[in-house]
């Protein structure tokens, strides 16, 4: 979700692809096309592929992580971005593809550090750990 | 036959009473188990009420489990009015006298029972030694004093963990009012959408208990708390459109939610258009559900 006004380098998505290509080494990161308008802001997912298969994700037949998908958020510090559920179902609606069980949430604080969470849709059992 | 929940009224707060629903009978809290209501067991021995373990009837309800074995059917509501201590008090002031004879009868019968077990199993055991021919009566084995002596030492009174005092004392009530009872329950109740989240997860077969060791409005298990550990964190319930996630707070839930090998879930009644308000009652809504844990990365 970012500023319409921020320039790409400076967005949020591009924030969330620079730090799953190079700090977690991911492969083909890409900020995807399909855009939601929501709220005076645009939504754009970033995908990519893990360089291993994440603790609780899914894999393809061969044992190779398979591609995942991202909704960058930004933590301002005094400003938290307004996330409700509604804009979550309108996510999963409209971006993702239908039957897709979670995405990973991507908070972008402004410290420059990214934390990233699960999210699945619906209720879902814990990860055994 | 549906089970029997007692309301204690509490003390007025800002003029509205307090219901806390309890459960006293022990084949109802068996029925209620079965059906996945496990409530908190709340009587305690002042003596040793750190001992959680050992904590004993009333069985304590959360609200949403009361409202929602009643509007199951599954339940009826009886009001204790006042304190409970007082309650009893005031039974055991007026009917000090009968109580009291009550008791010393029961007593007697006891010590009669036990005494005449042990003078037959006496004489038994004399008989399998040799000592006295068969079928000698008991009279006869039992009369020496220092046996007497001993056998009225070792009788064993006993201290009953059940009591019918508070069975005839209900209030009286009329056809309706257990729907008037819902209703305050309701309305102290402040957040109904919780019900609703409550009532989803429990339909899909979840048991809940109280959240507030893990920092939520419930946990969630997925099976008889004994038998399973709990799987889920539920936060209060969101609202739909206007209430947005608190990052910091998803944070700190669904990384707690990892260590603790639980996933926090978070979830919102959707808004139907049509919908009257004071309708909201009896409506089943649709609750949006998102599950969130730590991706094990960043």
């Amino acid at each position: 979700m970012c500023n319409p006004s921020s320039k790409d380098g400076l967005s949020i998505e591009y924030a969330v692809r620079t730090n799953l290509a190079h700090f977690q080494n991911w492969s083909d990161v890409v900020i995807c096309e399909e855009s939601l308008e929501w709220e005076g802001r645009t939504i754009k997912l970033v995908s990519g592929i893990p360089s291993e298969p994440l603790s609780n994700g899914e894999t393809e037949d061969d044992g190779s992580p398979s591609r995942e998908f991202l909704l960058p958020v930004s933590l301002a510090q005094y400003k938290a971005e307004s996330l409700t559920i509604e804009c979550l179902d309108h996510v999963f609606d409209k971006l993702c593809n239908p039957g897709t069980k979670r995405i990973i949430l991507s908070i972008v604080n402004d410290d420059g550090t990214i934390v990233f969470y699960f999210m699945y849709k619906g209720v879902h059992k814990p990860k055994k750990n | 036959m549906p089970v029997t929940i007692n309301l204690i009224c509490g003390a007025e707060e800002d003029g509205q009473t307090t219901l806390s629903p309890l459960i006293f009978n022990i084949d109802d809290i068996k029925k209620l188990r079965e059906l996945g209501i496990c409530g908190i067991l709340s009587g305690t021995l002042s003596s040793a009420a750190q001992q959680n373990i050992f904590l004993s009837v009333p069985l304590k309800l959360m609200i949403e489990e009361a409202i929602w074995l009643h509007l199951n059917g599954l339940a009826k509501f009886k009001v204790l009015k006042g304190d409970t201590t007082q309650l009893i008090e005031g039974i055991l002031d007026r009917n000090a006298y009968d109580i009291h004879n009550l008791t010393k009868e029961r007593l007697k019968i006891s010590f009669e029972l036990q005494r005449e077990y042990k003078r037959e199993q006496h004489r038994l055991k004399l008989e399998r030694l040799g000592i006295i021919p068969p079928e000698t009566s008991n009279e006869t084995t039992g009369d020496n004093s220092p046996n007497e002596k001993l056998l009225e030492a070792s009788l064993f009174i006993e201290t009953p963990t059940t009591s019918n005092l508070l069975n005839n004392i209900h209030l009286n009530y009329e056809n309706g009012i257990n729907d008037y009872l819902l209703h305050i329950l309701i309305s102290q109740y402040g957040n109904w959408d919780n019900y609703l989240l409550f009532q989803v997860l429990k339909d899909r077969g979840y048991v809940l208990a109280p959240g507030g060791r893990f920092g939520g409005k419930f946990i969630a298990y997925p099976g008889d708390p004994l038998r399973y550990h709990s799987h889920m964190v539920v936060r209060d319930a969101l609202h739909y459109k206007d209430q947005s996630l608190d990052l910091l707070e998803l944070a700190a839930n669904a990384r707690l939610g990892t260590a603790v090998k639980k996933i926090w879930v978070i979830g919102a009644p959707v808004p139907k258009n049509d919908e009257m308000e004071s309708n909201k009652t009896q409506s089943k809504k649709d609750v949006s559900f998102y599950s969130v844990e730590w991706a094990g990365f960043g």
